[in-house]
């Protein structure tokens, strides 16, 4: 760890998170990973990043070619120019909204050639990404008309444009209503 | 002296009653709730209508002036000129953000009225305290694909949703409530 000592025996951090709390899991600055090592990485001590499965990348990447092979024919583009050269996400774990902007900015590297609209925005570029995946348990409803339907539950989440999500689960059948934007955000003021 | 002692008599008998007199009326949700797989699925069912979110930003951060309200249709006016209305719908609460102020039909409303669910809970319906906080301070509002919420800063989040009478089915009551 680079920015704060781990003690792997009582699965902590000693000291807090330097960076400030951003996710449901991350009031608990002395936590790491997000208390799942399994699904969470945190290599720095800054920032616990989520692990995912390989699955089909979102890009077309060409394997690269046989050493003897001859040279590629770049596929048209709009000027001329060469292909975008896409960074090898093959290796990479991370499907947060900070490797989100590694991406981005691999893409926005890479895109000097004049190809940069290529893709229209980052979800066109990444694939879909869904932190809803990840809610946090607010509290019991406190209107008797939803409780009366069962849905005692109160749940938020933050979508991918960044803002926070709420809606009312019931317990029993595992099912939400009246998901809309919390009260929590900022933007309305 | 005796006309005066009269009426202090009756007024005070008037305050007894008014105090001691509590309506318990017998209400349930008007339309059951849709319901969702996941806490994604139920905010995409929120986000459908654009043209109702859009309208919502015409009021968002605004300060309310006042308001009207009969018991089935609150009016907000707000310091822009806009007016946010809001009444029962099918299966879902109808509002909408209108330039003038709608005409609202007066009706009596009772003062103590108590909410009893089919689970056998009780809840005032405390639309004058909760529509009185928000007279003076900024308020936004948001919502789902049934319901509407409504906040000023830093105050809790309050939902407006519709119960129907069960002694009287043609009539529903909008109450508002903390969430």
């Amino acid at each position: 760890m680079q920015a704060r000592y781990y003690d792997p025996v009582i699965g902590r951090f000693y000291s807090n998170d330097p960076v400030d709390a951003h996710s449901v899991h991350s009031f608990n600055r002395y936590a790491y990973a997000n208390n799942n090592p399994y699904a969470y990485t945190d290599p720095d001590g800054k920032l616990s990043i989520r692990k995912i499965k390989p699955t089909p990348t979102p890009f077309p990447i060409t394997p690269p070619p046989p050493p003897n092979a001859p040279p590629h024919e770049a596929p048209n583009t709009p000027n001329g120019s060469p292909p975008l050269t896409l960074p090898d996400l093959s290796d990479l774990p991370i499907l947060t909204t900070t490797s989100i902007l590694v991406i981005a900015v691999a893409i926005i590297q890479n895109s000097e050639n004049g190809v940069q609209d290529e893709y229209e925005d980052l979800e066109s570029a990444v694939g879909s990404v869904n932190p809803l995946d990840e809610v946090e348990y607010e509290g019991k409803t406190k209107s008797q008309g939803l409780k009366d339907q069962g849905f005692t539950e109160k749940w938020s989440g933050t979508d991918s444009d960044g803002v926070i999500q709420t809606a009312f689960k019931n317990p029993k059948t595992g099912k939400y209503t009246g998901g809309h934007e919390s009260s929590k955000n900022d933007k309305y003021w | 002296m005796n006309l005066l002692k009269m009426t202090n008599i009756g007024k005070t008998i008037c305050l007894v009653v008014g105090i001691s007199m509590n309506n318990f009326i017998k209400v349930e949700q008007d339309y059951a709730l849709n319901q969702y797989d996941t806490l994604s699925k139920a905010i995409d069912a929120g986000k459908s209508n654009i043209e109702l979110k859009v309208k919502s930003k015409l009021i968002n951060g605004q300060v309310v002036l006042g308001y009207q309200f009969n018991g089935t249709t609150l009016s907000i006016g707000f310091t822009n000129d806009k007016y946010l209305v809001i009444s029962p719908g099918n299966y879902c609460i109808t509002w909408d953000v209108v330039d003038k102020a709608p005409i609202i039909e007066n009706r009596p409303l009772e003062q103590r009225v108590i909410f009893e669910f089919p689970n056998n809970k009780r809840a005032k319906w405390e639309w004058e305290e909760i529509l009185d906080s928000f007279v003076g301070k900024q308020v936004a509002i948001s919502s789902s694909d049934q319901f509407l919420f409504i906040f000023s800063r830093d105050s809790s989040e309050f939902m407006f949703e519709s119960l129907v009478d069960q002694d009287n089915v043609n009539f529903k009551y909008l109450n508002i409530s903390e969430s």
